[in-house]
């Protein structure tokens, strides 16, 4: 109840990093997917890890070496070496800084957004349900 | 007919699932809205329009949203600008509403009165409005105001977008205006600008005709970084044909006015805020009666030329400290207005505008105290000091007490105890318009307000009741026979009372109706009134239809009533979603043509629709 208080009163200037709806999204995203093995989550971003962990729908790691897709929402050099997972985003021009990521959930016009690039999952044999047909897209705009 | 049922069934269950992560967007999007994170609740009673209410309103203009304020009315000025009154007070009221974007306060240094160069502005670039009612704004710095208007600019990092909308209407207006915003490394921007042509309705007045028809430009540019600066930069220019101007027969001319300004914050270690910021107004009127315009002096005049130049300067200091149950915030603040009379060309007798100065020197502070877990304490208090540069200075404060309590899971009670002032405007004591005197004796206008809001909240449905009581000494009145501001010699009060409620049907649909009643001996305006606000989608489609009421009144001229019939603001809007670029917008506003009116002249009693009837059509492209 004292959060609430606070929530209503003081002008709250707590981390927008992460929210318990934009995990559910990223749950849902990955749950419409298969990549042929076990999804072992690493990020980028700590409160979306711990938030993924927390729900236990999927499995995440500490360590990027044994993660089979990383969610990233930055670009960072030191991944280039890590081709060989897959890639998902939470900012836009990442789709095309790395083109190997495959999907981008991100914020456009004060929205939410899901964008998943059709030929980079046939490329990288991903599997995506009919409930993401809506989000796919040919191309990076 | 099985394999139909089944193809239904599937087909049903993917349009559902579709549905699940549009919604869970959609529930993203809300709890991300920008206003959850810069409300402030104990600022007052808080009326809050959303980014997506802004935008399936479709109001283009800060006028839109004005119109619907409750206990204000909106009019038209003899100078074809509009602005905003306090239900039951007459247009030479001056009600001290501060307007905010962003962090900067738009101070204009006469009149006082921002909504007459913003009041029209185009609302493509603001993200949410958050209007604070009943309490004073002694949190947000500057001169105490009765009401607080904030504009929030949209959020680069939400935007990392491009997009341009026109829009044209059966008036034969056009607007274009165009935004980018987005991040580049470490730093947000975001770049505005604006054109608008707008024509009004024509009236006739002694065999001259009125116009209004008028052009505004506007730009806005801002630069941050997280946590460490911001700065702000905007301009506003506008030029409108004169409409009646000071007299009833115009001939021709126009009135120009243009306003910019810098603001920048430095956000310093230890929760230390710092900023400064300067601003520039000017203003130029010419004016042209065949009949002959009235002045104050009793004399009357064919032509007028007026050029103001006024500058703002500020800056202060805030510190807050945060603890378990406290939340201290202090801060220190300067100011420094000043005019200029460039040319007041057409008076038969000279007019002293030597007290050109004044200097505001502010100390304010707050305390918001969890007393327990369901009750918070609000103290706050501000002493200002006003130099001018010829009158007697003076020392103003402000008291504030206010008490919230979370009575259970539904129930929620606000009450405010204020004691504030209204300094009079330079428009009043050293700067006058022709038809009037200028009062360098007026003093402020002590102010003592209780008020109480009591809230009901459940998942879909929330509730408010709201009163007041308010009572002013030595207020601040226009004396017509003497045609100057005085301070009333009788201590004036009024009483006040609204019910607003909004239902949510589900994430998509919801209502909001509302109604208020002001109780004071003397209306010049209208003294209740009423708003209902129905926001549907329909997939692609969103609809908003809108019903603004307003009582009628009487007003006395020359021993005349005159009676001003109720208005029924009718606007709707229809916006539908062609694909991820294109946006198509219709939208009819005064569809019943019977708005409010204004009475623009007590010789003529000609009175002229605050809003016209209009429809426009928009269409947005995002890059």
């Amino acid at each position: 109840m004292k959060s609430i208080l606070l929530a209503i009163f003081i002008t709250l200037t707590l981390s927008a990093s992460c929210n318990k709806h934009q995990i559910k999204i990223l749950e849902k995203i990955f749950n419409e997917i298969s990549i042929g093995k076990e999804l072992k989550i690493w990020s980028d971003n700590s409160d979306i890890l711990m938030g993924l962990q927390q729900s236990n729908r999927f499995k995440t790691v500490e360590n990027i070496q044994d993660a089979t897709l990383i969610i990233l929402e930055k670009n960072d050099k030191f991944l280039k070496k890590y081709n060989s997972k897959y890639i998902f985003v939470l900012n836009y021009c990442l789709l095309s800084e790395i083109p190997h990521s495959f999907g981008a959930l991100f914020w456009k016009k004060g929205r939410p957004n899901i964008v998943i690039i059709k030929p980079r999952i046939e490329m990288q044999s991903i599997k995506v349900s009919k409930e993401l047909s809506p989000y796919m897209e040919e191309k990076v705009w | 007919m099985k394999f139909l049922l089944l193809l239904l069934f599937i087909s049903s269950l993917l349009f559902s699932q579709n549905i699940m992560l549009d919604n869970l967007l959609k529930e993203y999007e809300n709890s991300e809205s920008l206003y959850k994170k810069t409300k402030k609740e104990s600022a007052g009673f808080l009326i809050i329009y959303s980014r997506d209410d802004l935008e399936r309103m479709q109001a283009y203009k800060l006028s839109d949203i004005l119109k619907t304020i409750r206990m204000y009315s909106m009019q038209v000025n003899n100078m074809g600008r509009i602005g905003i009154f306090q239900s039951g007070a007459g247009k030479t009221s001056s009600p001290p509403i501060k307007l905010y974007i962003d962090d900067f306060e738009i101070s204009t240094v006469i009149q006082r009165n921002a909504f007459d160069m913003y009041g029209d502005m185009n609302l493509y670039f603001i993200d949410h409005i958050e209007i604070y009612q009943g309490a004073s704004s002694i949190a947000f710095g500057n001169e105490a105001g009765s009401m607080v208007i904030r504009l929030y600019s949209k959020d680069p990092s939400r935007e990392n977008s491009r997009s341009l909308e026109v829009g044209l209407n059966s008036q034969n207006s056009f607007n274009v205006e165009a935004v980018d915003a987005g991040e580049i490394g470490n730093y947000n921007y975001l770049l505005y600008a604006s054109g608008t042509k707008e024509n009004f309705d024509k009236y006739k007045s002694k065999e001259h005709t009125l116009s209004r028809d008028g052009k505004r430009y506007q730009t806005h540019f801002k630069l941050s970084k997280d946590n460490d600066f911001s700065i702000d930069f905007d301009t506003i220019f506008n030029t409108n044909d004169i409409f009646s101007g000071f007299g009833v027969a115009p001939i021709g001319q126009d009135i120009t006015r243009s306003y910019g300004y810098i603001n920048a914050i430095k956000y310093l270690p230890n929760a230390f805020e710092f900023s400064i910021s300067s601003s520039q107004e000017d203003k130029e009127l010419r004016d042209s009666d065949e009949l002959g315009i009235q002045l104050a002096d009793g004399t009357s005049t064919n032509s007028l030329h007026i050029n103001i130049k006024s500058n703002t300067y500020k800056t202060s200091l805030k510190k807050r400290f945060l603890n378990d149950n406290s939340d201290f915030l202090m801060g220190i603040e300067f100011q420094r207005k000043t005019f200029h009379v460039k040319d007041y060309a057409g008076l038969n007798s000279d007019k002293d505008f030597k007290n050109n100065r004044l200097d505001i020197y502010m100390l304010y502070l707050e305390e918001l105290y969890n007393i327990n877990q369901n009750h918070l304490l609000t103290l706050s208090a501000k002493f200002d000091y006003y130099n001018n540069i010829f009158l007697k200075n003076s020392k103003e404060h402000s008291i504030k007490i206010g008490y919230t309590a979370l009575l259970n899971n539904v129930w929620q009670s606000k009450i405010f105890l204020i004691n504030r002032y209204v300094y009079p405007t330079l428009f009043q004591t050293s700067f006058s318009p022709p038809n009037y005197n200028m009062n360098p004796n007026l003093k402020s206008m002590d102010v003592n307000i209780i008020s109480n809001e009591l809230q009901y909240s459940s998942k879909k449905n929330k509730i408010m009741l709201g009163l007041a009581y308010k009572e002013m000494i030595d207020a601040i009145v226009f004396d017509k026979e003497k045609k100057l501001y005085i301070n009333a010699l009788d201590k004036k009060s009024f009483s006040r009372y609204y019910l607003r409620e909004e239902y949510n049907f589900d994430i998509d649909n919801k209502i909001v109706i509302e109604i208020f009643k002001i109780f004071k001996k003397i209306n010049l305006s209208s003294d209740a009134g009423a708003l209902i606000q129905i926001f549907n989608r329909f997939g692609k489609f969103d609809i908003y239809n809108e019903l603004i009421y307003r009582d009628n009144y009487t007003l006395t001229y020359n021993s005349q009533d005159v009676n001003i019939a109720r208005g029924y603001d009718y606007n709707i809007a229809i916006s539908y979603i062609i694909n991820r670029q294109i946006k198509l917008k219709f939208k009819g506003e005064n569809l019943l043509d019977k708005s409010i009116q204004t009475v623009l002249n007590p010789q003529t009693l000609l009175q002229v629709q605050t809003s016209e009837r209009r429809a426009i059509i928009t269409m947005e492209y995002t890059f």
